[in-house]
């Protein structure tokens, strides 16, 4: 299939439904490959089964059973806490063998852990009769007349509900003593520490013994006979002594082994993981493949450019699989839907992002995802700007580009990482904020004088020492300052007012600007899916009606800015009034920036007004129309002959009214909310360059004027100043200006022509996994 | 009191964790695939893609017991988290709850004493939620008057014993000392929910009315045909709440169902439960318990529908529970290959 020209970021990628005929040997490897490239997207051709009525739930559920048995020997190694030699690579590993050897292993260290579990408990046993022997229970062999003892070993926190437990069931007829042992014992099961205390109670009525017992038994305690004699008791002693020992001495032994036997498997369990983790998915993909005797069918969407890697491919699996029939590569015509793929890199991708999570475009249509790389970091910079805090971002990204290499598929916090993630966008956010500073010639809340003021202090008059203070209505500058705003405006009374009037005339010129390009947008993709009634009655109407009222605003105002007001601003118009009368009062000029100007205007206000029915009734009406005679040619071709076609299209014409109503006034009203929305970009820039001045002033210049010299003060100024700055302004303003940047790209851009109600492609593909 | 004003400011965030679980509660689909299952690994991949997650994965032998307690587990951790969180009344109204399985489970391990299997192996099969700090010493008891001298006396459940005011619970039956047991537990936990008022006692009252008819019904009709039991005796198991409240006196003396039947008549929704020919499925006759358990689903459901109540907590975990059931009714019926009878588990959600 030949591709496209428009294919590739600009509209997606062809796509082709394709469908692959093959011998059912090598479908493991095709899969497997096919997974390598990642450029294929499966359909499911057996969704009419349940998941475990598939080919290959079993081996899907084998690849269950391994995943459980690695992971109990991965918690086995990292509780044995052993750091494997590095993996000896199998290259030629299948699953059978693979599973095989695990099981073998996951059964040994099994074993060996049961043995390691009794000799352990076996130990504790002697450790614990051990200890009841050393402690001297004379006194109650020796005094007791008639009295029965009974001792044992209770692990510590059960010794209060044993006493009291105790004491109601002898009825207070019992001494009870205890004595903690010192060294805790390791319990194997819950690999941890118990600490456990040595018991002994005297009681008189033998006929309780029993039930005694009982209740040691279900609190935890074991009871341990006490010698009757002192060479008993001697004796004993050094024989437990002895088997303690011994007993050590075997655990020890076995330790060994099982540390040897986890250090062999430690290094190849990461490699065992992934392997089985990929066959597990590959498996499940064959799931979706039909099979039909020594056949089988798989069907998916492939990129119409990666054709080719995927033919190849088949002929690699056929050769690794061993094929005697080839595998049969065709693609299939189909009306299906087809899903929508941007190829991008790690620059392009952040901006893709931003417009994926809005909606993923429609197949073919015109991706905003091209101009987001732009203007996004355009518009931010607008309301950013700032030459100091735009280089500190710039520097800032550059640093998390030049870690690129080392940071890449690392595990980092989860916030970081996302900034890592958007860090071409945040280098780009950072020098469009540089620019747009140097433009405003805002530093950090003050003024630089980079380049030349074109005002000049006239020549002092002989004899005057302090200059007088200029009078702004003759001050005219010399030349036009180079670059930006005139670095003489920073000191004057009326700065704010010059840098609103010029950052709100600005915002509102670049919104008409970019809605205006929004809507040639729209046309553009009428015009590719050919649908020139779109053409006429929806992008004409809309655009003469945008072009018409806010672009003449915009228009409006570059003229009084070239206008020269030389006899003093009182001449010039109120913009606002002007815009006002335009639409309340037409025909009504009260001061003319440009002569015949009441009559255009109103030409204009007809034009635009004339748009709005043409808009709403046009597109539903010949929809209607369009319908009818469908309905009519069908109803005369079943008298011919017996209908065979059933395009049954859902047709609603209530629907489609209440769709266009919707849309016209969401226009219409959209032009002026959306001209107005504009405005936060004065807005955010305003609150930015004020609130850096407010820090710069207040925080930093106060304690300048505060300080005797020692610098103590303007050593905490700065810290304050320098930390507010960071929080604040680098931290909190970059996040607002970034949200709003946002908004006025899904909204007020996007808005006016992206469908984005599109499928995205999602190829199966080993790399996430491996 | 807790009203709309201040529910959110103690509960608000525990209410709606437990409305999160509630949507995790299997749906009608959810069932149909499990029932489709033809082995127990089957099962396991079907509830991996439902909100049971992979709480199975490190199982592996399965049985029907196993997932049974693995579920329990989770529902415990659950309601854990949920007590851990919260402050009183709420947690005193959560200890209510657990009062219940406590109960059943204290009755159990006396079955099992009586019956001379009192190994510690009884532990194993008692409710997680209703453990309690020294259960396992009653084992250690011979009589179940001891057992309650023993351990019982401060345990949680203790007050329910001695509020029945029974010297010697040896010579009772067993079914008669569950009777005493829950006419204690229900009248304790209706004062509780009076005492919280506002919306936890309008939504609590009735489903603990409800419970206690259901009590009385079922304590009624099992013990029809028992010849030693007297009227009397009988009479001192109603719990003091409830709907038929008025006709205790009439129902102590019934002798036989149809007596039973008669004197329910005027309940139309206890009368409707003996009707027949309303509750027949497939050709089996559902016992009485079965429609009992019917009936709660609606009204549990009807519970966790209110907001600002502690009714959510209690429905919950009794809808849980009979989820579990019914996976252990399902994975038992896989087992033992009873296909044609696995759709009779009951329908919690809809």
């Amino acid at each position: 299939m030949v591709q496209e020209a428009a294919s590739g970021l600009w509209r997606s990628e062809d796509m082709t439904l394709v469908q692959l005929h093959m011998q059912r040997e090598v479908v493991h490897d095709t899969v497997l490959k096919l997974g390598h490239l990642g450029m294929m997207q499966f359909q499911d051709l057996n969704n009419k089964h349940n998941a475990f009525q598939r080919d290959f739930a079993g081996e899907v559920r084998r690849c269950d059973d391994m995943e459980r048995k690695l992971r109990y020997l991965l918690e086995e190694v990292t509780k044995a806490n052993v750091l494997g030699a590095a993996a000896t690579s199998g290259a030629d590993v299948s699953l059978a063998t693979l599973e095989h050897h695990v099981e073998e292993r996951e059964s040994e260290v099994r074993e060996l852990n049961t043995q390691f579990e009794a000799l352990v408990s076996e130990k504790n046993r002697c450790r614990e009769q051990l200890e009841v022997l050393k402690r001297d229970l004379a006194w109650a062999s020796e005094g007791s007349n008639g009295l029965t003892l009974l001792c044992g070993v209770i692990p510590r926190e059960r010794v209060s509900t044993f006493e009291r437990l105790l004491f109601r069931i002898t009825r207070g007829n019992a001494v009870v003593r205890t004595d903690p042992i010192e060294q805790p014992f390791y319990n194997v099961q819950t690999n941890e520490a118990v600490h456990k205390v040595v018991f002994a109670i005297l009681f008189s009525a033998p006929r309780i013994a029993d039930k005694l017992r009982k209740l040691c038994d279900v609190n935890g305690a074991t009871v341990y006979g006490y010698a009757d004699s002192k060479e008993q008791l001697d004796s004993r002693r050094s024989s437990l002594q002895q088997q303690s020992h011994s007993l050590s001495q075997t655990l020890e032994q076995t330790a060994n082994r099982r540390q040897l036997l986890l250090t062999q498997v430690a290094g190849s369990l990461g490699e065992w993981k992934r392997f089985v983790a990929i066959e597990k998915a590959v498996f499940g993909t064959m799931n979706f493949i039909q099979f039909s005797g020594t056949s089988a069918t798989a069907r998916g969407w492939v990129p119409v450019s990666e054709v080719d890697n995927v033919v190849e491919v088949l002929r690699e699996a056929e050769r690794t699989a061993g094929a005697q029939v080839r595998t049969i590569f065709e693609q299939l015509q189909t009306k299906e839907t087809r899903p929508t793929f941007f190829k991008t890199n790690s620059i392009t991708g952040t901006f893709q992002g931003i417009v994926d999570s809005y909606g993923i475009a429609r197949y073919k249509e015109i991706n905003p995802g091209v101009f987001t790389i732009v203007t996004f970091p355009y518009l931010f910079g607008i309301m950013y700007g700032d030459l100091g805090h735009g280089l500190i971002l710039t520097l800032f990204a550059a640093f998390l580009i030049f870690m690129e290499k080392s940071w890449e598929g690392k595990p980092l916090n989860e916030i970081f990482a996302m900034i890592f993630g958007g860090r071409y966008l945040l280098f780009l956010m950072g020098l469009s904020a540089t620019y747009v500073g140097v433009l405003y010639n805002d530093m950090f809340g003050f003024s630089t004088e980079i380049f030349t003021s074109g005002y000049t202090w006239p020549p002092l008059a002989p004899g005057t020492v302090v200059p007088s203070f200029p009078n702004a209505q003759h001050m005219k500058p010399t030349n036009v300052v180079a670059f930006g705003v005139d670095s003489a405006w920073a000191e004057t009374e009326n700065k704010l007012e010059v840098y609103n009037s010029i950052k709100m005339k600005c915002a509102v010129i670049i919104g008409i600007v970019q809605m205006s390009a929004g809507v040639f947008l729209s046309l553009m993709n009428h015009i590719y899916y050919n649908d020139w009634l779109h053409v006429y009655f929806r992008f004409i109407p809309e655009i003469v009606f945008l072009t018409c009222t806010f672009g003449y605003m915009a228009l409006l105002i570059i003229i009084k800015w070239c206008t020269s007001w030389d006899k003093g601003t009182h001449d010039a118009p109120s913009l606002l009034e002007t815009m006002t009368n335009f639409f309340l009062q037409p025909g009504t000029v009260t001061q003319e920036l440009y002569a015949g100007q009441a009559g255009i205007q109103i030409v204009l206000l007809l034009a635009a007004f004339s748009m709005v029915p043409l808009l709403l009734l046009v597109i539903p009406y010949m929809e209607n129309k369009h319908h009818e005679e469908k309905l009519k040619q069908k109803s005369l071709r079943a008298h011919n002959e017996e209908d065979d076609e059933e395009d049954d299209e859902h047709f609603d014409f209530s629907e489609i009214v209440i769709h266009q109503v919707i849309h016209t006034i969401e226009y219409v009203l959209g032009c002026v909310s959306n001209t107005a929305s504009y405005l936060r970009l004065w807005a955010l820039s305003l609150a930015h360059a004020q609130l850096s001045d407010v820090l710069w002033n207040f925080a930093f210049m106060a304690t300048v004027g505060l300080d005797n010299g020692t610098g103590i003060f303007i050593f905490f100024g700065f810290a304050v100043w320098m930390s507010a700055t960071v929080g604040i302004l680098l931290g909190m303003e970059s996040l607002s200006a970034f949200l709003h940047s946002l908004r006025l790209h899904w909204v007020e851009f996007q808005g006016k022509f992206y469908y984005g109600d599109g499928i995205a492609f999602s190829p199966f593909s080993l790399a996430e996994i491996a | 009191m807790r009203s709309m004003l201040n529910f959110n400011v103690h509960e608000g965030n525990l209410e709606a964790i437990v409305h999160g679980y509630k949507n995790g509660l299997l749906r009608p689909e959810e069932y149909n695939n499990l029932c489709q299952c033809d082995a127990l690994v089957d099962l396991k991949a079907q509830l991996q893609v439902t909100e049971y997650g992979n709480f199975l994965q490190n199982e592996g032998v399965l049985t029907s017991k196993v997932i049974c307690d693995k579920a329990l587990e989770k529902l415990l951790g659950e309601f854990q988290e949920i007590r851990d969180w919260s402050e009183a009344p709420l947690s005193q109204f959560l200890d209510f709850i657990t009062y219940e399985y406590m109960i059943n489970n204290v009755l159990k391990l006396i079955a099992a004493k009586r019956s001379g299997r009192d190994s510690l192996e009884i532990l194993y099969k008692c409710h997680p939620l209703g453990t309690f700090n020294g259960i396992s010493s009653m084992l250690a008891a011979s009589t179940v008057d001891e057992m309650f001298e023993l351990v019982l006396i401060d345990s949680p459940i203790g007050k329910f014993f001695q509020c029945s005011q029974q010297k010697d619970f040896d010579e009772l039956s067993l079914e008669y000392i569950r009777g005493l047991l829950q006419k204690g537990y229900l009248e304790a936990f209706y004062d509780f929910c009076l005492s919280v008022g506002g919306d936890t006692a309008t939504v609590m009252c009735p489903v603990l009315e409800f419970e206690a008819d259901r009590l009385v019904i079922t304590v009624t009709a099992n013990t029809c045909g028992m010849r030693d039991l007297q009227s009397a005796d009988r009479r001192k198991l109603y719990p003091n709440i409830g709907t038929l409240v008025d006709i205790h006196d009439d129902l102590a003396d019934v002798e036989n169902e149809e007596q039973l039947k008669d004197r329910l008549k005027r309940f139309n929704e206890f009368f409707e439960l003996f009707d027949d020919s309303k509750g027949m499925e497939g050709g089996n006759k559902k016992s009485l318990e079965k429609r009992f358990v019917e009936k709660t689903v609606q009204i549990y459901r009807d519970a966790l529908s209110k907001q600002f109540q502690y009714g959510v907590f209690y429905a919950y975990v009794k809808l849980k529970e009979l989820e579990i059931q019914n996976l252990q009714w399902i994975s038992d019926c896989i087992v033992q290959n009873m296909k044609q009878r696995v759709h009779e588990y009951v329908a919690i959600t809809g």
